[in-house]
């Protein structure tokens, strides 16, 4: 049981650990954001994983921004407010490299709840209910997010 | 045309019922039908701009592949870095398990569990489990208790020396759960911070405590 656990536990990491410090990075400094994708991964291990396998993804996701959004709150800032003086979307290496590519830089303009919902649909390919579960939106307001978000991103894109 | 069912459409959001009858209208309305080709081509660009894999974190602790070699001797690890983190990647063993510590961000208490915590997962996540965890006072024991130290040795490095200092400690498990001795180096093998690292260090004992959950006695030594 320990060993189809721990196998589990290892294929969730290989899976989910850069896509989680992708997400999270975006919240909270690179470095805290590693110390929560840790926490994550030992809360994971933690749980009943007949509980948590069949949406593990979602677990993941849910897991890493509660705990953002509890450093922000300890921080004093929202989820959204800049990251040391920065914003968190210019701040991630990541998003850096693409911000010369033009959709990129049009979706990190965005609205915060928008491009969160849009980066969760096409960043991690999670769906409606799986992103309403994440963010506690309800599933119909991330259907309107994203629609806006896309609607926005046609007219200043095309 | 404003319709969240559009993108929801083009998404593959809608089931059953309401996409039969979205299907329905689809077909009576050619506008419709052109704000799907529109929604469904920045769908598209989206999905190439947006949905490549993340760039591969750095080594991760709990990836590294281990094995439980002929002696039934298991090997841990960990690493730290006192001094701010350069982007360089790090060089390790990849028998080693590795544990990323922010010392000023942590008290010592809290830096104690977390390595702990972040350990006895790494165990236990490679399908190591031990009998009497490896817990975060034993870790305590080996690393904080010698953190000034560690800190001494840190200081010896040359001042054009730009290279942030990889400090690995190590040690065996067996399968008991014992920790049967340690290691601490730099990575640089030759390195003044590695040469001051053995000559602290070298054979030192460390018993650890016994409050019944965990018994290991363990020794701190180098091996070259």
């Amino acid at each position: 049981m320990d060993r189809d656990k721990s196998r589990w536990v290892q294929g969730a990491i290989q899976q989910f650990e850069g896509r989680l410090l992708r997400y999270t990075g975006r919240f909270v400094p690179i470095h805290t954001a590693q110390e929560i994708v840790q926490e994550t991964f030992l809360r994971l291990w933690e749980q009943d994983m007949a509980k948590v396998k069949d949406h593990l993804a979602q677990w993941l996701f849910t897991v890493c921004r509660n705990q953002a959004v509890d450093r922000c709150r300890a921080e004093g800032r929202n989820l959204d407010g800049p990251v040391d003086g920065h914003s968190t979307e210019s701040n991630n290496p990541e998003t850096l490299t693409t911000l010369n590519r033009d959709l990129s830089r049009l979706v990190s303009r965005l609205p915060p709840a928008q491009r969160e919902v849009l980066r969760l649909k096409f960043e991690e390919d999670l769906s409606y209910k799986e992103i309403s579960a994440i963010t506690g939106h309800s599933v119909s307001y991330v259907g309107v997010l994203i629609h806006e978000a896309i609607a926005k991103l046609r007219i200043d894109y095309e | 045309m404003n319709d969240p069912r559009l993108t929801a459409y083009v998404l593959g959001e809608l089931r059953g019922a309401e996409l039969k009858e979205f299907e329905n209208w689809l077909t009576t309305s050619p506008e419709a039908q052109r704000e799907v080709d529109r929604i469904r081509h920045i769908s598209q660009q989206l999905r190439e701009e947006l949905g490549t894999p993340p760039p591969a974190p750095r080594p991760s602790f709990w990836r590294n592949t281990w094995f439980a070699a002929a002696t039934l001797i298991l090997v841990g690890g960990l690493t730290w870095w006192i001094f701010p983190q350069s982007e360089k990647p790090l060089r390790q063993d990849p028998r080693m398990a590795i544990v990323q510590l922010n010392p000023p961000t942590e008290t010592r208490a809290e830096q104690s569990e977390s390595i702990g915590r972040r350990l006895k997962l790494a165990l236990q996540t490679q399908g190591l489990i031990l009998p009497n965890q490896v817990s975060a006072e034993v870790t305590r024991k080996v690393i904080l208790d010698e953190l000034p130290s560690l800190r001494r040795c840190l200081e010896v490095r040359s001042p054009s020396d730009k290279t942030p200092p990889q400090v690995q400690v190590q040690w065996s498990v067996d399968e008991q759960g014992s920790i049967s001795s340690s290691t601490v180096f730099d990575q640089r093998e030759g390195s003044p911070i590695a040469t001051c690292f053995q000559r602290s260090f070298s054979g030192k004992k460390f018993p650890a405590h016994s409050s019944g959950q965990y018994q290991a006695i363990f020794e701190l030594r180098f091996v070259k």
